[in-house]
């Protein structure tokens, strides 16, 4: 298997002509930070500032949407930013290019503690046994409900659904009219249906990958059985009739205007959900999972990383020790922070975010397979391929297997 | 004098369907900026917003980077359709006018400069323009969007050219002019509706492009409106309301500019050309 | 001085290709390289390709990308023509219906694509309520998301985006037209679908063969509209070949098989161009 460090050194090596940004001075670094936490950004670059004067921290506000796609041809140019922002899935592809800087080193020469940080989000970080990147934000996916269909449906709102025969029940008894019992996501971005489907393979004991990532387990029983629960939802009529085209923002749409009575996301739904139908009784709960055994969840988060071709590294490990001090990683966090002893913070206690913190306790990453991507739209395919109808859970999953292991052979 | 012109009022319904046909939902999206979160995601929808609210154009206008990726998409636009109109004029009346060695080869480059998938060209267009010291500055999109533009532009002025009798030139040349005088002074103005045709395609092809913008714009010095409509698509908080207002003020000042054009439009130069 | 005859042509066109060339021809160059070789840059003949055939995606892509670019030209036709020729005719607020027809064309893709997404959407879709409303069906149709509506509604949001561009070119030609032919024809006592026929088609044909070969590039071309409103789903079902590319490129990193893809769409592409160019040669 070719690897993608050769290939780095091939477009090098292709294109002659990729020159310095010449822009970047000493003392002065640019931060790539995504719209929805660039206005925090912007606030610690003052404080940094402030703090050390001779360096100059220019925030790029970039948009979330595609940036995955922006810090590949960065990568590929040499033209990069000095410090930015990856989503912890796309860590490991992008140091396996080579265009990430390797921080062992640095990590130590910094003094940064890294058993205090989540060792789930460390490893979303390393490759290779070596480390790419610093993780400062961590979240899991939670259930949210409404409690007040909870009661006009004959259910107790004060004790959720646990296992996945109670969340059958629950999503039939719920599900009346235009009101759905539990909308699951079919649309939009593939991540979203990987976030809420692949932890009930998971829990089952099943997966898309096996451990060694050398084929794919889609069609064993314990995986074919978990997809079917999921699938199950649209073909029982418990999941609203738009669930092809629902993401996760779409879910919380349907939530807030009172379509669906429960869905699956991550904490930040709360905040919208209070701002845009304050009146809305919300509970959260741990995601149901099959009878004796654990729940398990997706690990989400982002982390800080600094591309091998950046100007001003130096200044750039700076600004990281400075990033990672606890408060401002706790600060800068729109979730959970990756460092544990930020987890104090007053803006981590309230009593909703709970399942949510025990939920990050199961929380796996995602499979550091080279090819994850388009495995994970593989899977996507074949799990809307079962909600249109196209074939059974288990004739789509086998075929959806033989296609992953003619890639990863 | 009556057996000369037809009775007109089966026109006006067929109009008024054509009306609605293209202007529902550009009018539902006006409907929806004004529409609060909370009313956007009702069943059933409101035909009249309940609480209209000019918050979203106040977050469009006052609360984010739209502004300037206005003034970048002005320049950008502008720029680029200069200089993609004067190159098309050049080369489309060298190839209506004149037969010469390589002429095919010189069309069949263009129509690849059409017909090139634009997601195949990022990575090595960077590449260029990365080389050239043009990434992120107006001068690099305007050149990149010369791709997108400048094919078509082509095309269009060389069937407009074809169009006008060349007696007209010929007399002229054997006045004297030059053939750049003859373009200049006959050809071009006879041709007026091409050249505005070429002016709105170029300009509404570069305002709208959004894929080159997002590679080749790395900061708000260059970012164009298309991108700003994507930056209210934060991760996990998708601004209906904004989106659709920040919509109507990039479609408002085209849809003007394209009213203003519309007299040259329509004014019957190349009609009056070929009869007179 | 006077340049010689032989080169006054060449220097009219010299600008214009010196700019496309720079900027059309190394990554033309360096797709073909692309798709040839492996990351490490080592030849591999033509591996990418048949990775690429394998895969049974590909044949739905090609399916997909004729069927959506095929029709959206077709209607864009059509409608376009017809407009235009309404257009031509003289009543009363003719300017300003002119300029708002246009509106659909002007807005960009990605905002005709939100505001169309946003009209089908099964739960708030204006659509599905008026729909219901005046009983034309029962229940909520997922437009985007049922595998027998996807196309058929990405094609009307196609044609819906670019028909007025044919129509602007097409009232541009009609102008061209002397309008004493007509009023020739009318002393003859002709009907209007003769004047349509004989005349205005007549001299249109040039415009509208320009047009068709313009509709089928900027369709083979076009991303935005697909991917704002349904990513190529669902389960793959309005998937075309520009996507697939992008796809394979920018979110699986494998630029030599998108380049491996891009190498055949240019060839589909060329050829399709080839026959058309040739038919409409010999015609003229």
């Amino acid at each position: 298997m070719k690897t993608k460090t050769s290939r780095t050194c091939a477009l090098a090596t292709a294109l002659p002509l990729i020159m310095a940004a010449g822009h970047a001075m000493a003392g002065e670094i640019t931060w790539w930070a995504p719209e929805f936490g660039a206005d925090r950004a912007e606030e610690l670059a003052a404080k940094f500032e402030e703090q050390n004067p001779d360096i100059t921290v220019n925030v790029e506000r970039v948009v979330a949407n595609g940036l995955q796609n922006r810090v590949l041809v960065a990568l590929q140019s040499g033209n990069t930013p000095d410090l930015v922002d990856l989503a912890n899935g796309w860590t490991i592809p992008f140091a396996a290019t080579g265009g990430l800087m390797q921080m062992d080193d640095l990590v130590d020469e910094l003094g940064i503690d890294m058993s205090d940080f989540l060792p789930a989000a460390v490893n979303t970080a390393t490759y290779d046994g070596a480390l790419y990147a610093l993780p400062f934000r961590a979240e899991a996916h939670a259930m949210i409900y409404n409690k007040d269909m909870f009661e006009a449906a004959g259910l107790d709102a004060e004790s959720p659904p646990e296992t996945w025969a109670e969340l059958r029940e629950a999503a039939e008894a719920l599900t009346d009219g235009n009101q759905y019992g539990y909308g699951i996501a079919g649309g939009g971005e593939v991540s979203n249906t990987i976030f809420r489907s692949l932890p009930f393979l998971w829990m089952n004991g099943g997966g898309i990958l096996n451990e060694e990532m050398t084929e794919s387990i889609l069609d064993e029983p314990a995986s074919i059985e978990a997809v079917e629960f999921y699938t199950g939802f649209l073909e029982n009529g418990w999941a609203p009739p738009s669930t092809l085209e629902n993401d996760g923002t779409a879910l919380r749409r349907l939530f807030i205007a009172g379509s669906i009575a429960m869905y699956q996301s991550g904490q930040f739904d709360l905040v919208s959900i209070a701002e845009e139908n304050p009146d809305l009784d919300v509970g959260t709960a741990q995601l149901p999972h099959p009878d004796g055994k654990d729940p398990a969840v997706i690990l989400g988060g982002w982390n800080f990383a600094i591309p091998e071709a950046a100007e001003n590294k130096e200044d750039a490990a700076t600004f990281l020790a400075f990033l990672a001090e606890p408060e401002n990683m706790g600060f800068y966090t729109d979730t959970f922070p990756a460092r544990q002893s930020a987890m104090d913070m007053e803006r981590f206690q309230d009593p909703a975010l709970a399942p949510f913190r025990e939920m990050l306790e199961y929380a796996r990453q995602q499979p550091a397979n080279e090819n994850w991507v388009q495995i994970s739209q593989m899977y996507f395919d074949g799990i809307q391929g079962i909600l249109v109808g196209d074939g059974s859970a288990e004739e789509m999953m086998s075929e959806t297997a033989s296609q992953i292991d003619g890639l990863l052979q | 004098m009556a057996s000369r012109t037809r009775s007109t009022w089966p026109i006006y319904p067929a109009v008024a369907l054509l009306v609605v046909i293209t202007m529902f939902p550009f009018l539902w999206m006006l409907i929806s900026s004004f529409k609060q979160l909370s009313e956007l995601y009702t069943v059933p929808p409101t035909w009249i917003p309940v609480a209209p609210s000019w918050t979203n154009y106040l977050n469009v206008l006052f609360e984010s980077n739209v502004p300037r990726y206005f003034l970048n998409s002005v320049i950008i636009s502008a720029g680029s359709t200069a200089i993609a109109l004067a190159l098309a004029i050049l080369a489309s009346y060298g190839f209506a006018r004149f037969k010469f060695r390589g002429r095919t080869a010189a069309v069949a480059l263009i129509i690849v400069g059409q017909l090139l998938p634009t997601a195949a060209i990022i990575v090595p267009l960077y590449v260029v323009l990365n080389w050239l010291g043009l990434l992120n500055t107006y001068l690099g999109l305007i050149l990149a969007y010369l791709i997108l533009t400048l094919p078509l532009s082509v095309f269009m002025l060389i069937s407009y050219f074809r169009g006008i009798p060349v007696e007209l030139e010929e007399a002229a040349i054997v006045d004297g002019a030059s053939r750049l005088g003859v373009l200049l002074r006959i050809t071009l103005p006879l041709s007026m509706p091409g050249v505005v045709a070429v002016i709105v395609y170029a300009f509404v092809t570069t305002w709208n492009e959004f894929i080159f913008a997002l590679c080749f714009a790395l900061d708000s010095s260059t970012k164009t409106l298309p991108i700003g409509l994507a930056e209210f698509t934060t991760e996990f908080n998708t601004d209906w309301g904004a989106v659709m207002a920040a919509s109507v003020v990039m479609t408002v000042p085209i849809a003007i500019l394209f009213l203003a054009m519309q007299r040259l439009f329509v004014g019957g130069l190349t009609a009056g050309g070929t009869k007179g | 001085m006077r340049v010689s005859k032989r080169f006054v042509g060449p220097l009219f066109v010299l600008p214009a290709l010196f700019v496309l060339a720079m900027l059309v021809f190394y990554p033309l160059v360096y797709t073909f390289v692309l798709s040839v070789t492996d990351p490490a840059g080592n030849y591999v003949g033509l591996e990418n390709f048949r990775t690429m055939l394998d895969q049974r995606l590909t044949s739905r892509t090609l399916q997909n990308t004729f069927v959506y670019v095929g029709f959206s030209i077709v209607f864009q036709i059509i409608l376009g023509t017809a407009v235009g020729i309404l257009l031509n005719a003289k009543f009363w607020g003719r300017s300003g219906i002119r300029a708002l027809i246009v509106v659909p064309w002007v807005i960009p893709g990605i905002v005709a694509a939100t505001t169309w997404g946003w009209m089908f959407h099964t739960e708030f879709g204006i659509i599905n309520y008026m729909a219901q409303s005046a009983g034309v069906i029962d229940a909520p149709v997922g437009w985007l998301t049922n595998p027998s509506t996807v196309m058929p509604a990405l094609i009307t949001v196609n044609v819906w985006k670019m028909f007025p561009f044919v129509a602007i070119m097409v009232l541009a030609g009609l102008q061209a037209i002397p309008e004493d032919l007509y009023e020739a024809a009318r002393i003859d006592g002709a009907k209007l679908h003769h004047e349509i026929y004989f005349i205005t088609l007549r001299h249109l044909r040039p415009v509208l063969a320009s047009l068709t070969l313009l509709l089928a590039i900027w369709g083979l071309n076009a991303i935005t509209i697909i991917y704002a409103m349904t990513r190529g789903g669902p389960a793959n079902r309005s998937i075309i070949l520009p996507i697939q590319i992008f796809r394979q490129a920018f979110e699986f990193f494998q630029f030599n098989q998108a380049a491996a893809l891009s190498v055949m769409f240019l060839l589909i592409t060329g050829v399709l161009m080839v026959i058309y160019v040739t038919v409409f040669a010999e015609k003229e």
